[in-house]
This record gives C-alpha cells, sequence and structure tokens, in this order.
C-alpha cells in the first residue's frame, strides 16, 4: 500500500508542443520520451476495477513495434483532455506551425513552452483525495468530448450480431481453450461419467450417446462464444471525428477506445471466416501505421452483417465499394497449385496412418479420421481458388485469399513502401510468383498469392509506376507464351 | 473503377556481386553442416546399436553439404544481382526459390553496412536498405567493399533529400 502511494508520488506524465515526456520509478527513474508527431494512436481501457473508480489506462501507439507509452490509472477526464491534447491539438499546432497553441480550453492555464504537468496515480486505489468527483456516472462514460468539433457516426453495435460469435475462428478457439482448462476436471470425474455411460449404454444406442455429448459441447462452446462476443463488443461505437480521427468505443464490463489518425488509415482488412461468411456476416479491421494488423486496437467491426461491413469500409476510407469490387482471378495454373498443394497435404497426413494400419496391424478405422483432409481437398482447393483474387481501383489494391479464413485487404497504393516478388522452385516452372507489398502499417505486407509473374509486376507497375519503370525489360512482353496463363477475364479491366 | 493491369516483364538488375560471393558462401556451407555431423559424431560414439539408421543419416547429410558445396554457391551468383537509381533499389536474390525485391528511395529509412568476420577477410560487406515496413530490408550481399560503400554514400544523400516520414 505504501508502496503503491510511493510509484503514485513518483509517476508524472508532462505533455509540452512537441513531445510526450513519462517519469517513473521509485528507485531507478525511468524517462519515456516519445515526439508528439510520432503519436499515431490512443488507446484508452478502463478496466472494470478501473470503472467503479473513475480510471483508465490510456495507451499511446508509435508505430513502433514495441509497446508504447502507457499512462494507467488516470480519471476519465483527464485521459479524454489527454486524447483531444495529442491527436487533435497536434493538428490545430500543424495547421498554424507557429503558434503551437492548445486548442482545449483546459489547457489554457499550462504555459505551451514548460508543458502541462499531471499527477498519474498508477494503482488502482483511489489514493487521490481529489478523485472522489471523478466517480460521478457522466464521468465513467469514455464518449464524453470537451472539444467543440463535430461527430458522424458510422457504425453502432446490433445485438443480432451475436448470432456470428460461435462460428468466429477466435469463437471456436476460445471455446476449445476454455475446454483444455477444464480438461482435469472432467478427468477426475471422468470415470464416474463413463460407469454411468456403460450402464445407459446396456438401455441405448452408443451412437445416441456420443451424438447428445456433441451437442452439448457444441452448445457450451457456442454459449461461452456468445458471451466473450458480449463482454468485447457490446455497445461498439465507431465515430468519425472532425478534426481527423476515428474512433472506436466498445466492451461491456471493460470498456476499450481507440483512436486512429485518419492520415495514418492506409487500409481496410475485411475477415471471413468460413462459417460466418456462410450466415452472411463478416468483420472489419483498420490497416494503420501503428496499429497490428488483426484484433486488439485495429478492429473496427467485429463479425457483423456484411453490408453494414461494406458501408464502413466505404466511409472510413472515402472510396466507392473497393470490397465489393469484382476481382481479377489468378488462372488455371493457380487452381492446379491449389490442388496439387491440398492433395499433397492430405497425402502427408494420411500415409503414415496407412503405413500403420498395413505393416503394424493398428485398428482400421483409424484411417477414417487420417482421411478427412484429403477428401476436404475436393472442397478447399476450389474453394481456395475461388477465394483468390486481386484488383486496382482508384489508387488502391484489393487482394483476397483463404478459404477457410477469408481476408480481403484494401490497401492504399501510397502506404505502399515497396514491392517483392517471390518464386519457389514450382512457382517459377508454372510461371507463378506471390506478390508482397509492403506497407509501414498493418501487418507490414500484404500478399497477392499465385499470380502470374508478369501480371504481379504488372500489379507492382500500376500501383507505384515511376519506382517499377526504370527496370521494365527493353521489349516489354505484350502478353505471356502460353495462351492459358493470362485469358481474357484475367487482364480485363472490370469497370 | 479498376484498372487495366497490363502484363510486363522486368529485366535483370544490372550488376553482379562480388565473385568472392562464392567462397563466402561455401564457407557458409561448411560451417552449417559441423554442427549437424558433429551432433551425429557424438551419437554414433555412444550408441552403437543403431548403425544403420546412423549411416542413413550421414548419407543424408553428406549428400547435403556436397550440393551446398557444388551447386549453391554458382547458382546463386546467377541469381544474385542489384541495381538502383534515383528513385528506387533493385535486387535480386536466391536459388532455389527466389525473390526480386524494388523499394523506392523515397521511402528508405536507413541504409546500413555489415561486415561479418569471413566478409573482412574477403574485403566484402553486406548492404541493407531498411524501410519503415518490419518485413521491407532489402539486402545487397556480397559486395566489394568499394562499391558497398559507393552505395550506401549515393543512397544516404538520395535519402536525406527525400522529405517526409517514409511510411
Amino acid at each position: 500500500m505504501a508502496f503503491a502511494a510511493l510509484r503514485w508520488f513518483t509517476t508524472r506524465y508532462r505533455v509540452t508542443p512537441t513531445q510526450v515526456q513519462l517519469k517513473t520509478g521509485v528507485f531507478a527513474r525511468q524517462t519515456h520520451t516519445t515526439p508528439l508527431d510520432r503519436v499515431r494512436t490512443v488507446d484508452v481501457t478502463a478496466p472494470v476495477i478501473h470503472r467503479l473508480l473513475g480510471l483508465v489506462r490510456l495507451e499511446i501507439g508509435t508505430g513502433t513495434h514495441g509497446k508504447g507509452l502507457q499512462l494507467d490509472g488516470l480519471t476519465s477526464g483527464e485521459a479524454e483532455a489527454l486524447r483531444v491534447a495529442l491527436l487533435h491539438r497536434r493538428r490545430a499546432a500543424t495547421a498554424n506551425t507557429a503558434a503551437a497553441a492548445p486548442t482545449d480550453p483546459q489547457h489554457d492555464q499550462a504555459d505551451p513552452a514548460s508543458g502541462l504537468y499531471a499527477d498519474a496515480p498508477t494503482d488502482q486505489h483511489p489514493v487521490h483525495p481529489g478523485d472522489a468527483h471523478h466517480l460521478d456516472p457522466q464521468h465513467l462514460d469514455l464518449d464524453l468530448d470537451p472539444s467543440p468539433e463535430p461527430e458522424v457516426e458510422l457504425a453502432r453495435f446490433d445485438p443480432a450480431w451475436v448470432r456470428y460469435a460461435p462460428f468466429t475462428t477466435s469463437g471456436l478457439l476460445t471455446g476449445l481453450a476454455i475446454f483444455g482448462f477444464a480438461q482435469p476436471f472432467l478427468n477426475r470425474s471422468g470415470l464416474a461419467v463413463w460407469q454411468w455411460a456403460e450402464d445407459v449404454a446396456e438401455h441405448t444406442a452408443v451412437l445416441v450417446i456420443v451424438a447428445v455429448a456433441l451437442v452439448v459441447v457444441l452448445v457450451v462452446l457456442a454459449v461461452l462464444a456468445m458471451i466473450t462476443y458480449v463482454l468485447n463488443y457490446w455497445g461498439l461505437r465507431v465515430v468519425r471525428h472532425g478534426a481527423g480521427t476515428i474512433r472506436v468505443t466498445r466492451g461491456l464490463l471493460t470498456t476499450r477506445a481507440t483512436t486512429i489518425e485518419e492520415a495514418r488509415l492506409r487500409g481496410v482488412t475485411m475477415g471471413e471466416a468460413v462459417l460466418v461468411r456462410a450466415l452472411g456476416g463478416a468483420s472489419l479491421d483498420a490497416v494503420s501505421t501503428g496499429l497490428k494488423g488483426e484484433g486488439g486496437g485495429s478492429t473496427l467491426l467485429p463479425p457483423a452483417d456484411r453490408a453494414v461491413v461494406a458501408r464502413l469500409a466505404d466511409d472510413v476510407l472515402g472510396t466507392a465499394a473497393p470490397l465489393g469490387t469484382p476481382l481479377v482471378q489468378h488462372g488455371p495454373r493457380a487452381l492446379r497449385r491449389r490442388w496439387t498443394r491440398a492433395l499433397l497435404a492430405g497425402a502427408v497426413v494420411l500415409a503414415p496412418f496407412l503405413v500403420a494400419v498395413l505393416l503394424w496391424g493398428w485398428p482400421w478405422w483409424l484411417l477414417v479420421p487420417a482421411a478427412i483432409p484429403l477428401l476436404a481437398s475436393v472442397w478447399l482447393a476450389p474453394a481456395r481458388y475461388a477465394a483468390l483474387g486481386h484488383a486496382l481501383v482508384d489508387d488502391e489494391l484489393v487482394t483476397r485469399a483463404g478459404a477457410l479464413q477469408r481476408n480481403t485487404t484494401v490497401l492504399e497504393t501510397r502506404g505502399i513502401i515497396g514491392w517483392t516478388v517471390q518464386q519457389s522452385f514450382f512457382q517459377r516452372r508454372a510461371g507463378l510468383a506471390t506478390l508482397a507489398a509492403t506497407t509501414a502499417a498493418g501487418d507490414g505486407v500484404y500478399l497477392v498469392t499465385d499470380v502470374p509473374v508478369e501480371q504481379a509486376w504488372g500489379i507492382a507497375l500500376a500501383g507505384t509506376p515511376e519506382a517499377i519503370e526504370p527496370f521494365l525489360a527493353a521489349s516489354p512482353r505484350s502478353g505471356p507464351q502460353d495462351p492459358g496463363q493470362l485469358d481474357g477475364r484475367s487482364v480485363r479491366s472490370t469497370s | 473503377m479498376s484498372e487495366v493491369i497490363t502484363a510486363v516483364a522486368l529485366r535483370e538488375p544490372a550488376h553482379r556481386v562480388s565473385p568472392r560471393a562464392k567462397v563466402v558462401w561455401i564457407i557458409h556451407a561448411i560451417l552449417g553442416a559441423i554442427f549437424p555431423l558433429a551432433g551425429l559424431g557424438v551419437w554414433m560414439w555412444f550408441d552403437e546399436a543403431r548403425r544403420s539408421a546412423q549411416l542413413w543419416l550421414l548419407a543424408v547429410l553428406l549428400v547435403w553439404l556436397l550440393l551446398d558445396l557444388t551447386v549453391m554457391p554458382w547458382w546463386r551468383y546467377r541469381v544474385h544481382r542489384w541495381e538502383y537509381n534515383d528513385v528506387a533499389v533493385y535486387t535480386r536474390s536466391g536459388w532455389v526459390s527466389q525473390e526480386r525485391r524494388v523499394a523506392p528511395v523515397s521511402r528508405v529509412q536507413t541504409v546500413d553496412l555489415q561486415r561479418g568476420p569471413i566478409q573482412q577477410a574477403l574485403g566484402l560487406a553486406t548492404v541493407t536498405v531498411t524501410t519503415a515496413s518490419a518485413a521491407g530490408a532489402v539486402e545487397i550481399e556480397q559486395l566489394d567493399l568499394a562499391t558497398a560503400e559507393q552505395i550506401v554514400a549515393d543512397l544516404t544523400s538520395v535519402t536525406a533529400r527525400t522529405p517526409g516520414d517514409a511510411t
């Protein structure tokens, strides 16, 4: 307790017109400094206990891959003022470069040269007596915005979306993880259950028991996934702020507000897990410098109705329907490669089981589960091919891939900071290549997989002409030698 | 609306790396084989019961080493090429799998020159051109030192003239 108080006394932050400073440490003093123009995102989280005390944790993303600057235990009012100061005041400061005048009236007393000093309690205990009035419910609301600039709501949570939760990849994984966590429990009572099952089995068909057990497990998993979804995304709002930021607020118990600077936004990724897609749903992530590719801070929409996702993507990017563009397919060689890869993977799984059954007399029924990947390839290979595609629309590169988790990324070509054309031995024989567009945002690299190599360079040329033109072959081949490689469909415009 | 994407081919980058690069790659091949071979040697010393498996493994390792010594360096030397101008850096590398990279100079953040102990002995250097992407570094391996220093000087001066934070 005394130590907590000491930590609170020794932690200070300060915002000057050019940088944010955080000083921490009781014995070993540390100063973290970040220039204001490197601040790309501000993430305000309020876990349950924080919320009861009217406190929040504020994290500043700077686009480095390490952890950002973290200020724990601010009051929500302070955090809000700081958020505005970090993202909006800087804009004002860059607008009229000479006068770095704060736009926020709260900061008017603070001398811009010496900066704004404030105490930042780093513990969850309400050490600051002046905090009492912050328990006022209105201060718990992260939507509180002291700046006068206009806000436009782009999307709002719809409880009907919860139906997608059980069908997401993460929902299934979370369920399985919880199930695995409960495994020791189940094992302990397993013997009793087994004996009970044996008793029942004398009267009932074993198949029925298995079916009932399966249904029970699935229902439990579905409920867990839905609970997780509600906890994370309840009350979600996506808001565009007049000063050039997009803010996502969400969460039932732990609330989270992420602010992304629009100038740092380079695109979006739409994710469609296979079952969510079948139900007409999709999710949306921001591709922004300062944010990792998927999940966490970059979430714009959790699995939701596809129409809502498409509309939000258009709003956020400010262009018309890049996600709805018909994509150029990658041609018959890419399809053949999908087949060989799926069949080979299936065969590799099956082969050891086949050997074990034939040579070492393992029970034959093991072949049934072992053959599933091989049989699934009949669906997987064409589905993976159907997902492959790309297009260049209005200075945006659209690329899509994946059957089980289909991801469509829209990346602004101005955000592309390099191209890599990779060819494995087999890709070279097939005349295919994987084009990687590198960027400072999101995952750092976005792939156009198994595209005919000359088309790969064509995309790069269309995306960043000035960088590719000097290296074009002297007599550019107008088309490939093999007419099957690029049929009309693959090169035609889809205007 | 969707742009027409024309199929185009790129020529090879203009310059080869230093011919001494082959020596570096041969030494790397030998160094890379030492640990597996030593591990196998220890196993053979202590465990005489599984001779046939050990000999198979030894054969595989030796074939691998042989390919690495006879095929890889010459193949790599034919593939590895580089070129740059005021606008972009263009490289090709690899052997069995190959890649070509183009990085616009306007997006370059740092230009590094590295020299490992083998490279120092042979008068070679590696130039690494990094961009703001974690996946975006362009490496030109095994250049002779004078060329490498020239590249660093050129790219640094071009980069310094380019405004913006290169993201």
